[in-house]
């Protein structure tokens, strides 16, 4: 009797620790494909065969048709500069640079995935062509509720969202990470 | 007592560190979200089409400002041609094997002429390509591959509704047909 209640706690913890700490290292990208510059992270290998076991569990969470390196590389963020998480009812600010590029996508999503959408059905994304730039060639993009001059992404409602950047034709997918690559920071203005 | 507390601890991460490999290895495998079996699943063999067209079928983590077209291949006994108009959208193309990994990709600056034109083959009938040396070897970019099952993902940049139709016309034109070897 006493061995089964050992055996069932052992198994009732070991499955705990372990559904946890893999939920953990999935979704905090651990694992040696990544590059992690502040908050951001990419995984250049996500589509590779050679990948590692957390980069490839990565891949089928993620459920996107993952950026070949002749394509493009997706930054993805679900904090702040603070490292608090990224909330729907606060305004953000983006300001920086990006890595050389041909251009860049900047979308909102979801923690699921969907891409967040206003009122007519517009996702809440911007394209690097379409942007105001500042003179020196830095970029401002304000994430709110409310519309604000300059570049804006508009989101709205509860809950947390994620940031995904995504560079088409840059040299640093296929650079392997050996040099950090400059983001944008986002920067949490109020919140409410 | 404290030395079974201790016993139950350590055996529990040992099960713990077990169930972790499992979990990581095994999410790949059984992933509902996967998106590469989604598309094995509805998307027809040698034709291209829109993923959003198909119904049923939600790709996570999608760029909004590409529209994306796919095409199924199976090459055990020919392999497949892939071509498309020329034009000056932005394009970008990825071949995937069962498994979702990128076995190949290339955008428009990278292919020759910045025409999309692709053939892709397994080692025996890359062989037979070597020894005719056929004309389009030329004008395509040859891809081999011992992977006899995949998807072709090409994507088209849409950054303003402007442009939908046009890259609409560029995907709806995509061919994606047996290789036969003749011109």
């Amino acid at each position: 009797m006493r061995l089964a209640i050992n055996l069932a706690i052992i198994f009732a913890l070991g499955l705990l620790i372990g559904g946890l700490s893999a939920r953990f290292a999935i979704l905090n990208s651990i694992g040696v494909g990544s590059i992690n510059t502040g908050t951001w992270s990419a995984s250049p290998l996500l589509g590779n065969e050679e990948v590692d076991p957390y980069t490839a569990a990565r891949a089928t969470m993620n459920g996107s048709i993952a950026l070949g390196s002749a394509e493009g590389l997706a930054f993805e963020t679900t904090k702040d500069d603070q490292g608090d998480s990224l909330s729907r009812s606060c305004h953000y600010l983006l300001s920086g640079s990006t890595p050389a590029a041909r251009f860049w996508t900047l979308a909102t999503y979801d923690l699921k995935g969907n891409v967040i959408k206003n009122s007519e059905g517009k996702a809440s994304a911007a394209y690097s062509g379409g942007l105001v730039w500042e003179p020196d060639f830095s970029m401002k993009i304000t994430v709110s509720d409310q519309p604000s001059s300059g570049n804006w992404l508009y989101v709205e409602g509860g809950g947390n969202f994620k940031l995904i950047l995504r560079l088409y034709d840059t040299p640093i997918a296929s650079s392997s990470g050996l040099t950090d690559p400059e983001l944008p920071s986002v920067k949490r203005l109020r919140c409410g | 007592m404290k030395a079974r507390l201790f016993y139950l601890l350590i055996c529990s991460i040992v099960m713990g560190v077990v169930a972790h490999i499992c979990i990581i290895l095994l999410v790949p495998l059984l992933g509902e979200k996967d998106a590469a079996r989604k598309i094995l699943a509805s998307v027809p063999t040698g034709k291209f089409e829109k993923l959003a067209d198909i119904k049923d079928i939600e790709i996570l983590n999608s760029d909004p400002f590409f529209e994306i077209a796919t095409c199924k291949f199976d090459i055990s006994d020919v392999g497949v041609e892939v071509e498309g108009e020329r034009t000056d959208l932005f394009w970008s193309a990825s071949i995937f094997n069962a498994r979702g990994r990128v076995l190949y990709s290339f955008n428009n600056r990278t292919a020759i002429g910045k025409k999309l034109k692709l053939i892709l083959v397994n080692p025996i009938q890359m062989a037979s390509i070597r020894q005719r040396q056929p004309e389009e070897l030329e004008t395509s970019i040859v891809v081999e591959t011992s992977e006899n099952v995949g998807f072709i993902a090409v994507r088209v940049l849409v950054k303003d509704t402007s442009l939908t139709q046009r890259a609409n016309n560029f995907l709806h034109k995509l061919r994606c047909s047996d290789y036969t070897g003749q011109v």
